[in-house]
Formats: structure tokens, C-alpha cells, sequence
């Protein structure tokens, strides 16, 4: 129906916006490949799970789901558009081929047309509950102001408006195929039916064009980019998704001597997939819910690091694109109080929809900031002085390592030459008067279990698994081959230990270097005990208890049930715990923090003490020597006699004597 | 300008230790070396110098071969080069013996200035910088904590009980360091991998020309014991105002920290 | 041939200088053999009273206002020349900064062995000294066989012996004839109650039983009296009550004093870290399970609050170290 004027100019701005629009997309792409290194994980590998996982993550919003209403409302939005997706095609090749419908005129040309009437009212809708959820509600995940949020919720609920007054002129003016199948428009066409067919003509025009250039806006809003560009990048994202574990910290080659410089100082040191994560990044703060230091108003938030980072890659486009050297990122866009501040938990990576890798993003800089620099808060230094030298984070005497267990006539592997297990007592259970009670109390647990197995003493060291994530992976790498040195001394079957970062370093890290070796978290191993009847438990109930998940074991290793059928073996009668599980709040030990000072904001352990507490528990239990001395800490700030115990203490106090 | 750090290979002090059978002499398998805790704030303010002023900074150690590790943990936080005067575990070589040695390298090293710490935490002799200086003809300053060059003359603050003295001091001089002067650096990884390309010079005991008394030892452990490995634990009794009496009396004339 | 006693001074004769000259008595006693002394100062005044009963035969008192300060140069010449003249077959001084460093450079001008910060000496056929190694954790007799034999001994550790008050020959000397390469610009004291942490010999650390931000006098009143520094556990900084530059621990400050006294601090391994390798510690804490008793040497169960007064009261009454 558009006069020839109007299909040339439409013609004109259709080809100069396509022109534009691709160019943009190649200066996007372009960007990415020019100023991102190549990424460690090959991320074609297993492609058929990848494209599965992706196809499901958007077709089913299952992601996005974790918050029903939103992921319903969401959803109605996405289906949306690929419905719509037919008739903009229907639309523009309209404007010089009228009346084309990619359906023709098939009985499907019908079920579409109510289909996309229908769809045109549920994302209005659903443009509406989440407009209405930002602008009105205002949760505090979603930044605000927001003009780009408001100029796309404007833009896409107004093409849609758009597209029924279209809809509904055309049917006035008697000149829609299909008209009773558009049933939306139909009920609209009402409205116009008083209106003269002069103005008539002129208001189909005006819809049509609004429609059409409400459509272009959209696309153009994409390529800009705002952060609409998730509509291709988030996929891709999701198709480039870590598949490798999420304890798993990338292995830098020390050795190389081509390597300029390790870890990332500025924005062309991060891979292609970390910068893709940018553009991927729909600034739903989700990943800052339920981030520790967030929440306990630290300057980390996950999602200013990432947002961030997005706007340094973009406004220094240019020079990166010639191959230019930007700015540094730490002390520039990225204050070092942030970098510093994470402790790894992965509840960031763990909400995602888009599947982002924030944590990569941080140690990346860490490393560069320790290894290159020699930049970082100076009580990391004299816990990595002692790690090297003493074989754990305090400096104690080496050779007192197993002092904890004398009279408790525990085997060491020196004398023993082999056992089935190997039971790594780790730092803590060696050298910390609290956490030396776990293993004790592991021990009595193996004996009474008749487990055959043995303890390295003195040949263990600290795993320096805090040492990597700080960014050094100089002394973890030194760490790790002399560990797998003495591990390949011995013969057992599979490795025994109590703290969630030996268990994600053995399982997950390790390996590279020699130390390939099963091992099984105390959680797991005792479960496996009583279901295998080698323990028997009293199950007196005791008081009540609140299990805290830590994050090494839950959120990076995915065990969530073994501790949880442990304590209900023991009898104990569980208090809910208001984030558990996969919104488990990290004690605030973890990202080698335990090492450092927390000076800003609110302390992270008593913020999960009292939340713990809160249900009505007289006991917390954890599987996680960091997390029993962050929580005991707690509950001495706070006052409380409260009692933190370890699974292991829990269940010894319930052997059957 | 030319700074020659005295370093010393040292076992770890944080170690368990044990009496060996023949009662005199210290157990030291299995006990894991570090270099002298006051001699790397010594490396370390010969590292600012040369960052600030310029200078080539050698590191000079008597000692076992295994030496050389500590050497490359110097030159990893920014030393230059290191000279090892190889001397077996077994030579029993004094402070004094060991001053001789490290004079004689010396005198060839064309030093500007000579850094120690002020005492080496296995044996606190607590002399060897002196008895360079002196061996050399050097003017000499201990426990300093702090340094400025200006032209030839070094003006440090030296430690004393109470307070501080402010020395002034024409180069060539051999200044021994104490904690608080500066923090020594954490390395990179840039600098521990060139350390390992380092020069590290090794020249034997023999070839310094000294003569027997000179080595000879003056002293000799006769005996070695086990003070307190363990905190003694004892909680006092009785009334308050006794348990306090009794403490402070254990303070003064038993343990004599008071 | 005599024994050498150097009584250090700065601006009055140090305490240490009388424990040495004691200490070099029952030596001279048991070699058969007379006790001298030496004295390096500007004019003593009427310091050399002090000297009554102490059993030296001559004290040689070198008096100008140009050795009124510790100089290498001045000092080292004027002993090792006295030990010369002497025959001195032992030679002591007093294990403090300048003391150790003025009997090194004089070990070294005179090329004998040297053992220095002894806690105990004496004489078996020749010059015995105890010394303490490996950071205080062993404890080693050492024979010494040049002549002289040279040590320093520990301030603090040897008890003063008087018999009688008769005063020695005060034989008067001046300044060497020699030139002095290193000159002093400026003697700085530094004021009390302002001793630096991390150098300090005692170290009077209070944490959660301190309450509040207020009652910190408690302590500094006992630092005072006994000279040590104040720190802080962890608990007491997060709480804000005192500085962090005060924190002793695995983040704070680690510290290594002779004397550590832990008021009202649980004593958990972070705070263990920062001060484990005190020589002694000492716990005072109204919770006798409290974990720092198990890593204590001298522990008194009791409210920080009236134990800490009564041991400043008692501290300040009796003789002072």
C-alpha cells in the first residue's frame, strides 16, 4: 500500500541501516578477535551438548526461570520474538511486495496471524511486568536510572502497539488478508471504524512506518551495542559456555619464554570468550544478589566489574582495533579494593543466565598484579613466605606438622608404604588448635569404620591452593609438582580429605601436574561409610542445626545432598537456612581472603552467622575448615555460644561405642 | 657504585629442633633453608639504591653449594650477580674464620659499600659485618635503620636502646642491617626467572690465601640443650594478689624478662 | 694479666654495666686472677660510687667530652689498646646495640673469637659461656680458647653482687689520639609509652576482654612500668577500640618480644601467628578454657581488670630491671 515515494525512501533507509547495521556487527566481531587472545578451554569441544544446553537455556529460559515470574514474563518475550520474526520478514518485503507472507496463503498464513496477534498483547504484557518490576519495584539488582532500559522497553512494546494499529488500519480500510484470524486487530479495527477513510489512510501509513522504523530502531539498538546485543551474544555465549569445572583455575606456562608478561594488566590480555562475556552481559544483577562482598557493601560488584569492563572495551574500540596498548585496568576502570575484595565463591557464575565467567576475569588481574607486579596487600606476602618455606599459610614448624596426632597412633605412609586411603589432613587440621578436633575426630571415624589408611605427616605441605587463587601461580605450580612427587611415592586407591579446596585443588587442578588421584571429601566418604554399614550411628537427636553450604564444595563441586544425609544419619534435626544450596552465602574466607584484612564494609561472617542463627539453631555445621573459623569467629564477635562443629565432629560424637 | 650484600644461608627457624647423639651439635636433616632474615633487608636496600641511584649490587655468601639457592632468592629481588666462597658443612669455620674469608673476597670485589644484617639467625654471632669493616680498615655502623646516600657520605640512623643515633659516615663503609628499615620485596615472576641466569661465582676457601690461624676456631660448642620447645603452660594458683606476686617473681629472677 | 670489665654508660653507668662487672668478678674469682674495668665517657660525675663493693681492682676511666657518645673510631681503640697493655685473658662486655658492636670491631682489631649476647658465663680452666641459638630454641655451651676470651653478656639476666663498698684505683685517661671517621649528628630518645611494636622487647597486648575503647589506660599503665609496647588482637581492632597499626596476628603485626602478656585475648591460631615466637608469653583471661592458655607459659585465670593494676603495683614497688 506504500506509495512509490515512500518504498524509496524506505528502500533508502532500509539498505543505509542494513549497511550500517553490518558494518557495526563487523566492528563488534572484529573487536573481540582482534583484542582477544585465544582462550584456554577449547570451546567447540562436545558441541552437540553445547548446542542442546544453549537451545534449552534460550528457548526454554531455564536459567532465567530460577526467578519464575521473571523467567515466565521473560519468556513470553523471547518466543515473541522469534513469532515475530516472520512477520517483520512479512513486513519488509511487504513494503514492495504487498500482501507477502512468507506462509502465503496457507492455512498456516491463518494460525500465524492469531499467533502473532497474540503474541503482540503478551510481550506488551511482559514489556509491561518488567518495565513495571524496574521503574516501579525498583529491586536493587537493576541499576537505575536507566535510559537504555527505557528506550528498548519503549521501543519494543511500541513496535508492537505499532504493528496492531497496523494491523488494525489495514483491516479498516478493508485491505488485510486473513482479518478474522487477527483477532487483537480485529477488536482494534472497531476503534477505527468511526474514523473516515481520508484520515484512515494516513493513520495505516503512519502505523506501517512506525512499525517498520520502531523494528530498524530495535536492531539498531543491538549493534550500538546496548546491552540488547544479548539477543546474538548471549547465545553464542551460552554456546561457548565453561564446560571445564568451575574450581578449575586455567594453568599458565611459566616456562614460556616468549610470554611477555602473565595475567591480564590491560583489556587485549583477556581471551576472545572473557570479552564476549561483555557483550553478553544483560546487567540483571543477579550475579551482585548474591555476592558476598556485594551484599556486605564492599566496592566488588560483579556486575560494575563486568559493566565496566564493557565500557573500557568499547570506548578504547578504536585503538584496540589498530592493535594499540589501552590503559591499565587496575587503577583505571577497575579499583584494586575490587579486585582484591572476591573470595571466588562462584555465586556470580552459579545466577547467571548468560553464563559469564566472572571469576576468571579477577584472577586473571590478581596474577598479573603478583606475579608481574609484585602489586597486592602485603599479609598475602608473609602467608606465601610461609607456604614456601614452612609448608603452611602461619609458619609453624614443618617438622611439626604431625605433632596433632601423637598418641593417636594414626599410620603415616613413610612406615606404612601404602593404605587404601590416603587421608590429607591438611593445614588447619594439622596446625590450628580448633580445627586439629576434626581430625581427631576423622580419625576415630576411619577406625571405627576398620578403613585401612594412613597419613603423609611430615611429607604433606600446604596444597597453595589460596596462593592461586591470589594470583600466585608461581608458588601453587611449585607446590603442586612436589606434591605429586611424594603422592607418586605411595601406592593407595584414592585420596581422603576435609577441606572443600583440597577437595576442588585435588580433583580439579592437580591433575596437571602429575597428581591425578581420586579423592573423595569427608562428606562424601562418611556417607558412603554408614550406607555401606562399616559405621554405626546413635541417633539421639541433638539440638538443632543449621548446615551452611561452603561454596568449594557446593556452588564448585556440586555437592550438596552428601553432608545434608550425613547429619539426618547422625539424627540431627536440620533449622532452615534462608540461602542454602545453590544461593549458599559464603563465609568470606575463600579467594585466599582469609589471609587478608577485611577492612570495608560489613564483616561477610557475621552477616552469615546471624542469617544461620536465624532459624532458630543452636548448632551450625559445616564441612569446611575456613568456614567453621570464620563462623566461630562470628559467633564470638557477636556474643554468641553458638556451636560451630564439623561433620565429622557431629558424627564422632555419634559412633556407637 | 659498587654494593656487595653479605648474605647467609640459614635453616628455617620456625623448624622443630633437635640435639644430635654426640650432644653438642644441632640435628639438621630434613630442616628446610632460607637466607638470613636480616640480611634480606639488607639485599633489599641495596636493591632500592640501585632502582634509585644506580649501582651494581653483588651478592657475597661463605657456605655449602646449596648456598647458591638462597644466592638466586637475592638476585631474584633485583641483586645482580653473587660470589659463593664454597665452604663444606663440615669446615667449622667461626665468625671470625668466616670474616677473613668474606674480607679477603672482598678485596677484590672494589666495593663502594658493604650491606649486612645484623646478625644471622642459626648462630646471632651478631659480628661479622664488624670484623669485615675492621679486617678491611672500613668505618662501620650496626643495627641501622635507615640509609641516605649523598655523594660519598651515608648518613644512617642506628638503633639503640631507647632511641636512635644519626651517624654520618664517608663511603667506602659496611653498615649492618635491622628490621624496620624497609620491607623486603616480594619477587616477580620476571625476576625469578632472570635470577636463574644470573651470574653465581664460586671460588674455594683455598684460593683466598689464608693462612691456618686465621681459620683456626677460638671457640667451640661443648655442649647443646633443649631450653623449651613447648610453652609451659602453667596456670597459677592460689590468691590473686599471690598468683601475681609469684609471677612477677618468676619474671624477673627465673626467666628474666623482667 | 688481668679480667676486663667494660661498664657501658650513656650518660649514667647502665644497670648492665654493674651485672657485667659482676659477672666478670666471680670469673676473675674462680681464674685467680684480678678484675679491671673500663669506663669510656664524658665526665662521670659521681657515677663511679656505683662501683663500690664490685670487686675491681682498677678502673680505667677514660673522661672527654668528645667520647660523651658511643664512636666507633674512639672507643674501639682505647679497649683494644687497654687489653693490650693489660694481658687481659678475658674480656667482657654487655650484649646492648653498641656493646655488641664495640666488642666485635675490638674482637676483630685483636683477632680472637667472640661470643656475644651470653646469658651465663664462667670460668672452667679457661672462659664457659652459655649463649642461646636458632632463635632462642636451643642453648649452647661454648668453650672459648683464645686469649683474651671475649663475650657480651644479656642485659637483665645476671644478678649485681656486692661485698663490702670498697671503691677501685681510678686510674684517669682521656680521648685517644685519633681520628674519627664516623661522625655523630644527633642522639634521638624516643619518648615513653611510644615504643614501636614490631622492635619492642614486651609487648602488653589486650583483645575482646578489653570491652571497649576506654580502658586501654589499664594496659598502657603496665607498658609503662615495664617498658613494653601496646598491641591489639584482631577482635579489639575490628571492633574499633584501638588503631589497626596496634594489631598483633597472622594480618597484623607479628612480633617476636622477649615478654608477651595477652590480656583478655582468646588466643585462636590468627592471633597465634602473629606472636608464637615471643620467648614468653603470658595470659591473663577469666575464661580458663580460653585456647590461650594452652599456648601460654604463665597463665593467671582472672579479670584482666584487676589482674593487670595489681601487676603494674607490683611491678612498680619492687626492684626495677
Amino acid at each position: 500500500m506504500l506509495t512509490l515515494p515512500e518504498k524509496v525512501v524506505f528502500a533508502v533507509i532500509v539498505a543505509v541501516s542494513l549497511g550500517y547495521f553490518t558494518y557495526r556487527a563487523f566492528v563488534l566481531v572484529r573487536l573481540i578477535r582482534r583484542a582477544g587472545k585465544p582462550d584456554p578451554e577449547d570451546r567447540l569441544h562436545d558441541l552437540g551438548a553445547r548446542m542442546t544446553g544453549a537451545a534449552i537455556d534460550v528457548l526454554l529460559q531455564r536459567r532465567t526461570f530460577r526467578k519464575p515470574w521473571i523467567g515466565s514474563l521473560h519468556l513470553l518475550i523471547v518466543w515473541g520474538f522469534f513469532v515475530f520474526a516472520v512477520n517483520t520478514i512479512n513486513h519488509f518485503a511487504g513494503a514492495f511486495l504487498p500482501g507477502f507472507n512468507l506462509f502465503g496463503q496457507t492455512f498456516l498464513a491463518n494460525i500465524y496471524a492469531a499467533t502473532a496477534d497474540l503474541f503482540a498483547v503478551l510481550i506488551i504484557a511482559g514489556i509491561a511486568g518488567l518495565a513495571f518490576r524496574r521503574h516501579v519495584l525498583r529491586p536493587d539488582l537493576l541499576t537505575r536510572p536507566s535510559p537504555e532500559s527505557a528506550i528498548v522497553f519503549t521501543f519494543i512494546a511500541g513496535a508492537m502497539a505499532a504493528y496492531l494499529c497496523a494491523k488494525a488500519t489495514e483491516m479498516a480500510l478493508g485491505k488485510l488478508p486473513n482479518a478474522e484470524w487477527h483477532f487483537v486487530a480485529s477488536w482494534l479495527a472497531r476503534g477505527f471504524a468511526a474514523v473516515g477513510p481520508g484520515p484512515l489512510v494516513v493513520a495505516a501509513h503512519v502505523a506501517w512506518w512506525c512499525d517498520g522504523l520502531m523494528h530498524l530502531a530495535l536492531i539498531g539498538l543491538l549493534v550500538i551495542p546496548t546491552k540488547h546485543v544479548h539477543l546474538v551474544a548471549g547465545p553464542f555465549n551460552l554456546l561457548f559456555r565453561r564446560f571445564r569445572p568451575r574450581g578449575q583455575m586455567t594453568t599458565l606456562n611459566l616456562e614460556d619464554e616468549n610470554a611477555e608478561s602473565f595475567g591480564v594488566s590491560r583489556m587485549a590480555e583477556y581471551s576472545w570468550k572473557q570479552l564476549l562475556d561483555l557483550y553478553a552481559c544483560i546487567e540483571c544483577g543477579r550475579c551482585q544478589e548474591f555476592c558476598p562482598t556485594h551484599v556486605s557493601k564492599k566496592p566488588l560488584s560483579p556486575k560494575k566489574l563486568v559493566v565496566d569492563l564493557k565500557h573500557h572495551l568499547l570506548s578504547n574500540a578504536s585503538p584496540l582495533l589498530r592493535g594499540d596498548e589501552t590503559g591499565a585496568l587496575v587503577g583505571g576502570p577497575i579499583a584494586a579494593d575490587a579486585v582484591w575484595a572476591c573470595t571466588t565463591c562462584a555465586a556470580c557464575m552459579e545466577h547467571c543466565p548468560m553464563a559469564i565467567e566472572h571469576i576468571d576475569k579477577i584472577t586473571d588481574m590478581r596474577r598479573h598484579l603478583v606475579l608481574m607486579e609484585s602489586d597486592f596487600p602485603e599479609t598475602a606476602a608473609t602467608a606465601f613466605r610461609n607456604m614456601e618455606t614452612a609448608g603452611n599459610p602461619w609458619g609453624f614448624a614443618r617438622n611439626d606438622r604431625a605433632a596433632w596426632a601423637d598418641g593417636l597412633e594414626v599410620p603415616v605412609m613413610a612406615e606404612k608404604g601404602g593404605a587404601d586411603v590416603l587421608y590429607w589432613v591438611g593445614c588447619s587440621g594439622s596446625y590450628d588448635d580448633r580445627c586439629k578436633n576434626i581430625s581427631k575426630a576423622m580419625v576415630r571415624i576411619l577406625k571405627a569404620a576398620g578403613v585401612d589408611f594412613a597419613m603423609l605427616g611430615e611429607e604433606e605441605r600446604c596444597t597453595c591452593e589460596s596462593a592461586r587463587r591470589l594470583g600466585n601461580e608461581y608458588l601453587f605450580q611449585m607446590a603442586a609438582r612436589e606434591i605429586a612427587e611424594t603422592l607418586n611415592t605411595y601406592a593407595f586407591k584414592r585420596i581422603l580429605v576435609t577441606c572443600p579446596h583440597c577437595y576442588n585443588t585435588f580433583k580439579n587442578e592437580f591433575p596437571a601436574f602429575g597428581a591425578a588421584y581420586e579423592v573423595v571429601h569427608h562428606a562424601a566418604f562418611i556417607q558412603e561409610m554408614i550406607e555401606s554399614g562399616r559405621l554405626n550411628l546413635e541417633t539421639n537427636g541433638g539440638p538443632l542445626v543449621a548446615f551452611h553450604d561452603s561454596c568449594y564444595l557446593g556452588r564448585h563441586n556440586g555437592l550438596y545432598d552428601a553432608p545434608r544425609r550425613v547429619l539426618a544419619s547422625a539424627g540431627q534435626k536440620m533449622a532452615p537456612v534462608a540461602r542454602d544450596r545453590e544461593k549458599g552465602f559464603c563465609c568470606g574466607a575463600g579467594g585466599g581472603r582469609m589471609w587478608l584484612e577485611e577492612h570495608l564494609g560489613e564483616p561477610i561472617n557475621v552477616l552469615r552467622f546471624n542469617e544461620l542463627t536465624a532459624g532458630g539453631a543452636d548448632c551450625i555445621a559445616a564441612a569446611c575448615p575456613f568456614c567453621i573459623t570464620m563462623l566461630s569467629d562470628a559467633a564470638k564477635r557477636e556474643g554468641q555460644d553458638t556451636e560451630v562443629l564439623d561433620l565429622a565432629e557431629i558424627v564422632a560424637r555419634q559412633l556407637s561405642l | 657504585m659498587r654494593i656487595v650484600v653479605l648474605v647467609k644461608r640459614v635453616p628455617d627457624t620456625a623448624s622443630v629442633f633437635k640435639i644430635g647423639a654426640d650432644g653438642k651439635s644441632v640435628d639438621l636433616s630434613g630442616l628446610k633453608y632460607v637466607m638470613s632474615p636480616y640480611d634480606e633487608y639488607a639485599v633489599e636496600e641495596a636493591v632500592k639504591i640501585k632502582e634509585t641511584g644506580g649501582a651494581d649490587v653483588v651478592l657475597l655468601g661463605v657456605g655449602p653449594p646449596e648456598t647458591k639457592d638462597i644466592i638466586r632468592a637475592g638476585l631474584a629481588m633485583g641483586a645482580d650477580s653473587g660470589v659463593l666462597i664454597l665452604s663444606p658443612a663440615e669446615t667449622a669455620l667461626t665468625p671470625r674464620g668466616t670474616a677473613h674469608a668474606l674480607a679477603a673476597a672482598l678485596r677484590d670485589l672494589a666495593a663502594d659499600l658493604v650491606l649486612a644484617g645484623k646478625q644471622a639467625v642459626d648462630d646471632d654471632a651478631s659480628q661479622v659485618p664488624e670484623r669485615v669493616a675492621e679486617l678491611l680498615g672500613w668505618p662501620h655502623v650496626s643495627t641501622i635503620t635507615q640509609l641516605a646516600l649523598s655523594g660519598n657520605i651515608a648518613t644512617v640512623h642506628r638503633e639503640i636502646e631507647g632511641g636512635y643515633y644519626v651517624y654520618e659516615t664517608p663511603l667506602p663503609a659496611v653498615f649492618s642491617t635491622q628490621k624496620g628499615i624497609n620491607v623486603p620485596r616480594y619477587p616477580t615472576l620476571p625476576n625469578i626467572m632472570k635470577a636463574k641466569k644470573k651470574e653465581i661465582r664460586e671460588i674455594s676457601l683455598d684460593s683466598l690465601g689464608l693462612s691456618g690461624a686465621m681459620l683456626e676456631p677460638g671457640m667451640s660448642i661443648v655442649s647443646a640443650a633443649l631450653p623449651r620447645q613447648a610453652r609451659l603452660g602453667r596456670i597459677l594458683e592460689g590468691e590473686l594478689d599471690q598468683q601475681v606476686r609469684q609471677l612477677v617473681a618468676i619474671l624477673r629472677e627465673q626467666e628474666k624478662v623482667l | 694479666m688481668s679480667i676486663l670489665a667494660i661498664l657501658e654508660q650513656r650518660g649514667t653507668l647502665k644497670p648492665c654495666a654493674l651485672e657485667t662487672a659482676s659477672a666478670a668478678r666471680r670469673v676473675a674469682r674462680d681464674a685467680g686472677l684480678a678484675l679491671d674495668a673500663v669506663y669510656i665517657g664524658a665526665d662521670p660525675g659521681d657515677q663511679l660510687s656505683q662501683l663500690a663493693g664490685l670487686g675491681i681492682r682498677r678502673l680505667f676511666c677514660h673522661a672527654d667530652p668528645a667520647l660523651e657518645h658511643y664512636t666507633n673510631d674512639r672507643h674501639v681503640s682505647i679497649v683494644a689498646d687497654l687489653v693490650r697493655e693489660l694481658n687481659a685473658a678475658v674480656v667482657l662486655g654487655s650484649a646492648t646495640a653498641l656493646g655488641k658492636e664495640l666488642c666485635a670491631s675490638v674482637a676483630a682489631r685483636l683477632d680472637v673469637d667472640l661470643t656475644q649476647d651470653c646469658v651465663e658465663v664462667w670460668w672452667d680452666g679457661g672462659l664457659m659461656t652459655r649463649k642461646p641459638i636458632y632463635a632462642g630454641k636451643v642453648l649452647a655451651d661454648v668453650r672459648m680458647t683464645h686469649v683474651p676470651a671475649m663475650a657480651t653478656l644479656r642485659p637483665n639476666v645476671t644478678p649485681v653482687e656486692r661485698d663490702g663498698d670498697a671503691m677501685p684505683e681510678i686510674v684517669m685517661r682521656g680521648a685517644p689520639a685519633v681520628s674519627c671517621r664516623t661522625e655523630l649528628k644527633e642522639a634521638v630518645m624516643t619518648a615513653a609509652g611510644a615504643i614501636e611494636l614490631t622492635e619492642a622487647k614486651r609487648v602488653v597486648s589486650g583483645g575482646r576482654g578489653i570491652g571497649g575503647p576506654e580502658t586501654w589506660p589499664v594496659l598502657q599503665a603496665l607498658c609503662d612500668a615495664i617498658g613494653a609496647a601496646l598491641g591489639a588482637s584482631r577482635a579489639a581492632v575490628d571492633a574499633k577500640w584501638i588503631e589497626p597499626s596496634h594489631q598483633v596476628g597472622q594480618t597484623g603485626k607479628v612480633v617476636s618480644p622477649d615478654l608477651y602478656v595477652a590480656c583478655g585475648i582468646s588466643g585462636a591460631i590468627q592471633h597465634q601467628a602473629g606472636m608464637r615466637t615471643s620467648r614468653i608469653v603470658v595470659a591473663i583471661n577469666k575464661d580458663a578454657n580460653a585456647p590461650v592458655f594452652k599456648i601460654c607459659d604463665y597463665g593467671i585465670v582472672g579479670d584482666l581488670f584487676e589482674v593487670v593494676p595489681l601487676l603494674t603495683r607490683v611491678v612498680t614497688e619492687g626492684p626495677k630491671g
